[in-house]
């Protein structure tokens, strides 16, 4: 996981928060170097994460290959309805 | 179809299964209130659903593509986490076997005896095998802990989800090493028939990563909108961290919560042949239940052992300063 100018982020939250096969409705958080591992199907997903500051980054993904995924945080404009 | 609790490799645990019944027939396993609340909660006046409804409590206004199932998240935070039933819900801190950190939702079937997901306690993939240390924080909210925490490396699961991760046996066990749920109380743990849960209004409460990272316990509660014969499929929003949050309901006439099913899953984990769009979770299914008691009786009887101990101990220290 990155931030908007490239730098890893340490301690994010990263969840599955769409798919097309069942996926645990688990939250894992990055690590000191930015990298999270999730585990997914065969499928397509969309992951969502969120850190500090009111930042938060969605990315869409194919599940089952084992492929690098790269979320991009960045400080939404307003803070969540619920949050 | 005989089900076994398997247990991570610390003290062993008892085995136990039975058949399961094609036609599951109601049978409850009680919890304990615990301490009196010091005041009623306005929380569970407010936001608890009993009963069954044919139509959902609020139908999502468009499409929905996440398990925040419309336009808007319906959740509401508890604030009353101090009290019944809130305090019973537990935010877990996961540490997988790498030193990964996860966010999870936990209850208390017993003193020493913590539900949650089987995929909370075991993943090979996301935990490398059996979570490394959990750590157990009854009734959190933000940055207080108003039953303080206990930590734990002993868990169980079930045969078939440390065999093959099948998310219709998705259930595990945190086994705690201090009676810290005697200072909340427990949840009653139910089979309910398939006509008990048709339309059944159903509550789900836990500790997702949004809002509130893992920290805050946020609430929905609506309609079971299908079952299947292992799962229910409920018009509920949660998102990531809520694993393992019970799912209760009040059968007609009591105020006695009965966790039906344990939420595991959000929208991708509906079959396509039921063409609802849900949240889901394992149903408690009478083989499912008699695991559930033994491991609130393993939990029962080291805490007998551990009173008999301190007893044992106390005697001994009075009769070496006896009277010559």
């Amino acid at each position: 996981m990155i931030d908007a100018g490239g730098h890893p982020v340490a301690g994010a939250f990263v969840s599955v928060t769409w798919g097309t096969a069942p996926t645990p409705d688990i939250a894992r958080k990055t690590g000191e170097d930015g990298t999270f591992q999730v585990g997914l199907p065969p499928g397509k997903f969309r992951i969502r994460a969120t850190a500090s500051e009111s930042r938060s980054g969605e990315v869409e993904v194919d599940g089952g290959e084992g492929d690098e995924i790269v979320i991009t945080v960045r400080a939404s404009k307003g803070s969540r309805a619920d949050a | 179809m005989p089900l076994k609790s398997i247990d991570s490799p610390r003290p062993s645990g008892r085995e136990s299964g039975a058949v399961v019944s094609s036609s599951p027939k109601r049978d409850v396993v009680a919890g304990e209130t615990g301490p009196a609340d010091d005041q009623p909660s306005r929380a569970s006046e407010q936001f608890l659903v009993r009963g069954t409804s044919e139509r959902p409590l609020k139908r999502p206004r468009s499409s929905p593509l996440e398990s925040i199932l419309g336009d808007t998240d319906r959740r509401k935070q508890i604030l009353e986490t101090e009290l019944t039933p809130w305090r019973m819900i537990c935010a877990l801190e996961i540490e997988s076997q790498t030193g990964a950190a996860y966010v999870g939702t936990g209850w208390f079937a017993g003193p020493r005896t913590v539900i949650t997901a089987g995929h909370c306690v075991f993943d090979p993939v996301e935990l490398g095998g059996w979570a490394k240390k959990i750590t157990v924080v009854p009734g959190r909210n933000v940055n207080k802990k108003p039953f303080q925490s206990a930590s734990s490396s002993s868990f169980s699961s079930t045969d078939k989800w440390q065999e093959s991760q099948d998310a219709d046996f998705d259930y595990g066990v945190i086994h705690l090493s201090s009676d810290l749920g005697a200072a909340v109380g427990s949840f009653s743990v139910g089979v309910l028939t398939d006509e008990a849960l048709k339309n059944r209004l159903v509550n789900v409460s836990g500790y997702p990563f949004e809002p509130g990272e893992g920290k805050a316990q946020y609430f929905h509660a609506n309609r079971v909108k299908a079952l299947t014969g292992r799962r229910l499929f409920y018009d509920i929003d949660t998102m990531g961290g809520q694993s393992g949050s019970p799912v209760w309901a009040y059968e007609e006439g009591s105020d006695t919560p009965v966790v039906v099913a344990i939420h595991a899953y959000g929208i991708g984990g509906v079959p396509a042949n039921l063409n609802v769009v849900a949240n889901s979770g394992p149903r408690v299914l009478p083989e499912v239940l008699e695991v559930i008691r033994g491991w609130i009786a393993r939990g029962n009887t080291e805490s007998a052992a551990a009173a008999g101990t301190a007893a044992a101990g106390a005697g001994g220290a009075a009769g070496a300063g006896g009277t010559v």
